[in-house]
């Protein structure tokens, strides 16, 4: 027996074994039902009374995204994948640093009818401690019971044993924590039957259109550059969203120009917010542009004080994907949209675009033919979650299908089939 | 030029006439590597192309980050010159250093550092306590920091005595004797603050030994002793009450910079030596911080022509405190150290994936 850390609901110690016998038999949720949507109401409207909450961005874009009008289309989208019905048992691994993710994920679990189990861990931050809150709070509620039987947040050390004990127990695993989490999880295996979701490390990226730049007007501009802002640092360019590389499509003169001009009007942004990057994260940057200096093809390098550096490529040719984050840009200058994809690689995930007709960015997804980039979006969404990411579904990957077949084979036919298969075999 | 730095008595080079040698020596190496590093010359090409050539003043003479000897191989020599490849010590499973000496930069590392340590030892050789295992210094192939070190303090000593064995426990039967057989002499004890501390004054009984003709140095730092909670104030005096030993000096240095040690005086600080300098750059503008002001460090060392590691931009926080006119008599900065620059936790995440949050407009 392995005791571990409830965190919510119902804060305590408890036995892993006999929490695992409990969530086997709680009730079983419909979902997307009323008391699913419910659930993730509430634990909305308790985000929205939590003072402390208040002041994280992300937990109030979380609590939004909780609330009925936006589930309820998640409801209706799902009722129109066919007859979907809960996988049963979840097991997330939410990331270490990105609490709010810990949320969406289970929440579209509860929403998918399924039990949670929950890891979180030990490294996880004030805005996890809300969310456990909440839930705690919003579960309380009498009518949430099934939810609350069904739910449990827990956190253990890095001991392998009760990881592997909700591993082999679970119907279908989540995992957030990039390369090294998913690698160390897959050496725990499922049962056969169960399924495993892994999120790994991505890389994301921006593309835009010098022409649309140049005929921007001066606020505009001013409003795209808050916006990339947005997206690049909010997780200090660390987020799997954060876009690490601009690509200039057009001619190279007038990119250049574009680029001085976003990027003073980027380091504006960000002197306007008092971004101030922690000391230790300079210096690792400082060592790896001049790491970059040596390795890759740079025509130039600019920064625009500690926290805006912009690494100019003279070619995408043989870029990895490695990058320190904190306010580091790699840039280059393409002809078009359209060549960027073939440097696209199975680690690009988001592309944030300006200036582009969708019929060109439609264009670009065929030529990059699958290879990468799941989505593409307006510059300041980068960072907004959705429920289809890295490729996938997250409402398909949570349910299972169930197809019903009846009444149009005729019963007479039916039987001769059988015969007729009968005689095959004979 | 060089050699007017180094043959001089230790610490007796004074601040202007330091800076113009030092000075010119360092552009003179800016210039060597640049010619025979790749990697260095392609550094200097992207993010050094704006600045005087050849520096006029310490301030204007490119640096590389410390940490870019962990990521990659920057050598000036070819293969076949290498004649000793030095490692950091580094936290486990932590990148290390790599550092490539060719034979005559080795021997110049080795006379620097000798005309350093003649500032507590004199001239002659004493007889020697090495604070330490005589396995830690076995395997000759790999020389971590520690072994090093050893290898490297050993040469000022003489009849070397190892008191500890293999697991780490005070030999005293043997430190007894070989304490009876060198009494009144007077003696050089060396060793990691930690294993000081732990293996050796912890072992020992109050007036059991008498060092009051030694001088003991040690490095290391003080972080293996933080969880102890002991203070550079608490580590002399109880040496001083066990033992008896009349000086101790700690020392800051680093394999990147090996030969020129920055050793503590008499009032605590440490002091640049001859063939070295130290700036304190301001860790927002870079812009050098006026004396007394604390600020991230960088070394110059005029050694190094084996590798690029002239001007190194460190991980460590420091005080010049003032410069030639420390009470205790010796020229040269006078430093004080405030620890390393902490590891940035980031928002998001480098080994686990963060996905993404409504912080759109």
């Amino acid at each position: 027996m392995s005791t571990v850390r409830r965190l919510a609901p119902g804060p305590g110690d408890v036995e892993l074994e006999s929490l695992l016998d409990e969530l086997r038999v709680a009730p079983v949720v419909e979902p997307f039902g009323d008391l699913a949507l419910e659930a993730c109401d509430a634990v909305a409207r308790a985000l929205f009374r939590d003072p402390a909450a208040r002041s994280h961005p992300d937990l109030i874009a979380l609590a939004s995204w909780l609330r009925r009008p936006n589930t309820a289309r998640l409801a209706s989208e799902a009722r129109s994948l066919g007859m979907r019905v809960p996988r049963g048992l979840a097991f997330h691994v939410p990331p270490a640093n990105v609490d709010a993710i810990t949320m969406y994920s289970l929440a579209l679990s509860i929403l998918a009818g399924n039990r949670n189990i929950v890891r979180l861990s030990s490294r996880a931050g004030v805005a996890a401690a809300r969310i456990c809150a909440a839930l705690d709070e919003a579960l309380g509620a009498p009518e949430l019971a099934p939810i609350r039987a069904g739910t449990a947040i827990l956190t253990w050390e890095r001991e392998l044993s009760a990881t592997a004990v909700c591993s082999a127990a679970c119907d279908v695993r989540l995992v957030w924590g990039g390369d090294e989490t998913v690698r160390a999880l897959r050496s725990l295996p499922v049962s056969p039957g169960a399924k495993d979701v892994s999120f790994i490390d991505r890389f994301s990226l921006a593309a835009i259109s010098v022409d649309a730049w140049h005929a921007t007007g001066e606020r505009a501009r001013e409003e795209l550059a808050r916006r990339l802002c947005n997206d690049a640092y909010w997780f200090d360019q660390q987020g799997c969203s954060s876009p690490r590389l601009v690509a200039w499509c057009g001619d190279p003169q007038r990119a250049a120009s574009a680029s001085e001009d976003l990027f003073a009007r980027l380091a504006g942004a960000l002197t306007a917010r008092g971004y101030e990057l922690p000391l230790g994260a300079v210096t690792a940057k400082l060592a790896w542009i001049a790491g970059a200096a040596i390795d890759r093809p740079l025509t130039r390098v600019r920064d625009h004080g500690n926290e805006l550096s912009i690494l100019t490529l003279s070619t995408l040719t043989g870029l990895d994907r490695e990058h320190c984050g904190a306010g580091t840009f790699l840039e280059v200058t393409l002809p078009a949209l359209a060549d960027l994809a073939p440097h696209v690689s199975p680690r690009d995930q988001t592309l944030a675009v300006y200036g582009f007709p969708r019929a060109e960015l439609e264009r670009f997804v065929r030529l990059a033919g699958g290879r990468g980039v799941d989505r593409i979006v307006p510059f300041g969404e980068a960072l907004s979650f959705d429920h289809r990411w890295d490729g996938m579904n997250l409402l398909t990957e949570l349910t299972r299908q169930v197809t019903i077949s009846t009444g149009h084979v005729a019963l007479g036919s039916l039987a001769l089939g059988s015969v007729a298969l009968g005689s095959l075999a004979a | 030029m060089l050699d007017s730095l180094l043959e001089r008595p230790p610490y007796s080079v004074p601040r202007h006439e330091k800076e113009t040698l030092l000075c010119r020596r360092l552009a003179e190496l800016t210039e060597h590597h640049r010619a025979s590093c790749p990697a260095y010359a392609a550094v200097l090409a992207m993010l050094w192309s704006e600045s005087p050539t050849p520096a006029q003043r310490l301030q204007d003479v490119p640096w590389l980050p410390v940490q870019l000897f962990k990521s990659h191989e920057l050598r000036s020599i070819p293969d076949d010159a290498v004649f000793k490849v030095l490692t950091s010590s580094g936290t486990s499973g932590a990148a290390t250093s790599r550092i490539f000496l060719d034979r005559e930069s080795a021997g110049r590392q080795t006379r620097t550092l000798a005309g350093t340590m003649e500032a507590l030892l004199g001239t002659q050789r004493r007889p020697m306590i090495v604070l330490d295992a005589r396995e830690t210094v076995r395997e000759r192939r790999s020389f971590n920091a520690r072994a090093a070190g050893i290898l490297g303090m050993s040469t000022f000593g003489r009849d070397h005595f190892y008191a500890l064995d293999a697991d780490m426990r005070l030999r005293r039967a043997e430190l007894h004797a070989w304490l009876g057989a060198h009494v009144g002499e007077p003696l050089f004890l060396f060793g990691f603050t930690f294993m000081v501390w732990r293996h050796f004054l912890g072992e020992l009984a109050p007036g059991e030994i008498d060092l009051s003709r030694a001088v003991l140095v040690h490095g290391g730092g003080w972080k293996q002793l933080q969880a102890e909670a002991v203070g550079a104030a608490e580590f002399r005096e109880r040496l001083t009450e066990i033992t008896g030993l009349a000086r101790v000096a700690s020392y800051y240095g680093m394999v990147e910079q090996i030969g020129t040690v920055f050793l503590e005086c008499e009032r605590g600080r440490l002091h640049a030596p001859n063939a070295a300098d130290i700036l304190i750059r301001n860790p927002r503008t870079w812009e050098i911080q006026p004396d007394g002001t604390p600020g991230v460090i960088q070394v110059l060392s005029s050694l190094p022509t084996s590798y690029p590691g002239h001007s190194l931009l460190t991980e460590d926080l420091g005080t010049v405190l003032t410069r030639d006119r420390c009470g205790c008599g010796w020229l040269g900065a006078a430093v004080e150290l405030h620890g390393r620059v902490p590891r940035a936790e980031l928002r998001g995440c480098s080994d686990t994936h963060a996905a993404g949050l409504g912080a759109a407009a």
